[in-house]
Order: structure tokens, then sequence, then C-alpha cells
């Protein structure tokens, strides 16, 4: 077997749940979540680089999904059509936020993709700004400012089950007369 | 705030079941292996699964470093490029059509590059998501990094300046050479008068540093630039510090859309073929 059969093998074994659901989570959509997985394994794996490790392929197929996604305007419209559906199904509640889900997905269904992309990357995959930025190819105030749009929409979406995760601390300095407004 | 968003999608994520189940994990790497293997032979054997090497004629517009950029049709168009021949692997791209069709902004699906312009049997550098440039970076001695004008090529060279016209920039990817990368970064602008008045303002400041620049150690050119029977209008911007081969992008539009190439310094210019392969798949 060649050294990228096993990562493949090792890949699909250990890694193809967690990139079927961080599809899911861009595409909102099952069917979607694996074409997308399926395009970005082969593509991949495709090209003429050194994959000599599980991590590292993973890595890329996580991009390529990424990129693939933003790149589809047929993801993205499969996504929006979807919403109806997740907005009427019905998960039996196990946690606090269990009932939140189907609300959640209808609500990221509202998103272009770029704002989507930025808030998994950031509130699922737990990367900072800078690697959201690094993984997109954009800059981190593109980011900010698609982080800031979607949550916007979120909110208007799922009320105040959101707040602004991103929203900076005021700092409130005192003026001489004690007043914090400013003056005009 | 944030913790009560990561909860509400880790359990959207959890709340989708995903089958790991050992036995159908070897179907799908079997399913995978048929689709990778004649794909990464083809890849050895050297076919390029996108575009063709046609040749590109290019016609220059050299502007004098004081003229002005004009809006408007590209300056006259040479004789027609060669068509590329059919690939062997058409059924294999057959695959991809569907999601080729939304796929223009990004270049072509799978794209890749032949190693070598000039060699029929050679491999190909496909497109890699990760790879970017390096940053230009000039000799002390020069005036490049003082100079306003120059400062800013950086950010119209890479798409991302006059935020106020739409779209974002975003980077393709890079091809992978011998001798360096080639970034590719696109944009896709509110308007066509948008993405020309992008060109017309990158023209201006490249020209002005070079202007400013005059016997600098960093010698910089910027050039007008129009591909044989191709649609848009392209710029050139090179610079050259005695190196063989200068540092050069491209940036060319069409319509709203926009690709910058980026060829760093000391590497072969692909920009042409690169802009002509990104055109084709639109």
């Amino acid at each position: 077997m060649r050294s990228w059969e096993g990562v493949l093998a090792r890949l699909v074994e250990e890694r193809r749940g967690a990139l079927v659901r961080y599809a899911y989570m861009l595409t909102g959509d099952r069917s979607a979540a694996e074409d997308l997985v399926h395009d970005a394994i082969i593509r991949t794996f495709s090209r003429a680089r050194r994959l000599d490790e599980v991590h590292g392929a993973e890595a890329y197929v996580r991009r390529t999904i990424t990129t693939l996604f933003l790149n589809s305007r047929r993801a993205a419209a499969t996504a929006r059509s979807k919403r109806h559906l997740l907005l009427a199904r019905d998960f039996p509640p196990a946690d606090e936020h269990a009932g939140e889900a189907p609300a959640v997905a209808g609500a990221l269904a509202t998103l272009t993709p770029r704002q989507r992309a930025c808030i998994v990357l950031r509130f699922y995959e737990d990367l900072s700004t800078l690697e959201t930025a690094e993984q997109l190819g954009i800059s981190p105030g593109g980011v900010k400012r698609h982080v800031h749009d979607a949550m916007a929409r979120l909110r208007e979406e799922l009320g105040d089950w959101v707040g602004d995760p991103e929203a900076e601390p005021v700092e409130v300095t005192p003026t001489k007369g004690g007043g914090s407004w400013p003056r005009t | 705030m944030a913790e009560n968003l990561r909860a509400m999608l880790g359990d959207m994520a959890e709340r989708e079941p995903v089958e790991v189940d050992p036995a159908r994990s070897a179907d799908y790497v079997h399913l995978y292996s048929s689709a990778i293997r004649p794909r990464r032979r083809a890849r050895a054997a050297g076919v390029a699964l996108a575009g063709g090497a046609a040749t590109v004629a290019v016609v220059l517009g050299v502007h004098a470093v004081t003229s002005a950029w004009t809006p408007g049709p590209s300056d006259p168009v040479a004789p027609a490029t060669t068509e590329p021949e059919p690939s062997p692997l058409d059924s294999i791209r057959e695959q991809d059509d569907e999601s080729a069709a939304g796929a223009s902004l990004f270049g072509p699906e799978d794209w890749a590059i032949p190693v070598d312009p000039d060699a029929s049997e050679v491999g190909t550098l496909p497109l890699d998501p990760v790879l970017r440039a390096a940053a230009f970076e000039s000799s002390s001695d020069s005036a490049f990094s003082t100079t306003e004008q120059c400062v800013a090529l950086e950010g119209w060279d890479g798409l991302e300046a006059e935020p106020s016209l739409g779209g974002e920039a975003f980077t393709a990817g890079g091809f992978a050479t011998a001798d360096g990368v080639i970034e590719v970064r696109v944009r896709d602008f509110s308007t066509s008068a948008a993405a020309t008045d992008y060109l017309a303002q990158a023209e201006e400041d490249a020209s002005g540093c070079a202007a400013a620049l005059g016997d600098d150690p960093v010698q910089v050119t910027a050039e007008t630039v129009a591909l044989t029977t191709m649609r848009g209008d392209g710029l050139r911007v090179r610079f050259a510090t005695g190196e063989p081969a200068p540092r050069t992008v491209w940036i060319h539009v069409d319509g709203t859309a926009a690709i910058a190439v980026t060829v760093e310094e000391g590497v072969d210019d692909r920009g042409a073929e690169i802009v002509q392969d990104w055109l084709r798949s639109r």
C-alpha cells in the first residue's frame, strides 16, 4: 500500500465523521456535506503533494472543504433551500440548548456563505480571528466584519439566545466634571 | 455570550448523526481510492486536468510612467490563440462539471499548470490552497519602503485596496514551482465600473511609484496588458532588483471579477497563462 493510501484509510476511519460534521455546519444539509467531503478528499489526495500523516491531510481536506463551500453557488443555494426543513425538524431535547438546534440551523441558513464560514470557524472550530482569516484567505478585519454582520443577523433570528461574542468592552473615562457624556 | 453560541453550534453538530461504522469506512476508502488513483497517475504522466498550455500572445501597451490610465477597451487584439486539445481525462472531469459551474471566481476546477510550459511530457503544478507568495522586501538602500505610492502597491497587488469598491479579496491558493510560489487572489467587485476604477487607480499608484523611485536599486515598471482574444483589461507591475527574474504582479479584471497573480522574484513568469486559464473557466 502506498503511503497516501494508508493515510487515506486512517483519515476516513478516524476523522471522516468530524469532517462531515464540519461540512454540515457549513452547508446545513447532510447530503451536501457528504458531497463536499467526498469532493474535498478526492481533490486533496489527487494532488501530487506529500501526504504522510493524518493531521496534515485533515488540515488540507478541511481547507478544501471551506474553499469548495465558498466557491460553490450550488452548496450555498442548497443550504438556503433547506432552511424550512431545518426549522420544521423536531429533535428531542437533551440539554439546555437542545430545543435551540433547529432554530440555530435555520438562522445559520440566512447568512451569506462567508458569514457562515466565519461563524463556524470562530465558534465551532474555535479558531482565533487571525487563524480564521488565514483559513479563508481574507484579512482579520474582514473576518471581524463578517462576524459582526452575521451576529446582527443571528440576533434578528434568535433574539436573546445570542449576544455579541466579540463586543469590545467599552472603557468609560471619567471627565473632570464627572460626567460620562461627551460634550458638544 | 460566546459560550452560548458555541454551545448552540456544538449541539447542532452533535444532533446530526454521522456514521462511523468501520465496515462502511472500508467502502469509503475503496470509493475514494478508485477516484484518486487515475488522477494521480494522470498527474504523474504530465496531463493537466484543467486548461492547456495554449499559446499566449500578449499585447503590451507600455505606458510612460507619467501617462494616465484610460479606462475602456483594451489595446488591439492579436491573432487568435490555439484552442486547447480535448483532454484524455474528459471523462474524469465530467464528474466535476456541475460543481465547476459555480467555480468561476476561484479559477478552474482542479486547477493545475504544466511544470514546464514548453515541454509536453512533464508533470503539473496543482493549485495549493494553502500556499502564499512571500511579501516583497526591498533593500535598505532603496526608497521603496518609504515611498507612499510604492507602499500602497501591496494593497493594490493583493486586490485588498479600496474596500468601498465592493467585494472582498480572497486567496485562491498558490502554485509551488521549483524556484518559488505564484499566488492567485480573486475579488468580485460590486460593479464592472468599480473593477475598472480599481485597475485605473492601481496603475496610477504603480506609475507614481515608478516615477518616484528614479534610479533607485528597485526598478518598478507598470504596463497595461491585453491578453490575446481574452476579455477584460489588465495591468502588469514588475519589481526588478537585479535578480534574473523580477517579482511580477498581474491584475486582470473581467466584468466585476478580478484576479491578481503574484510571481515571486526569481520565478518564471507564468502570469499570462494563469490569467488565461482563469478567464477560460469563467
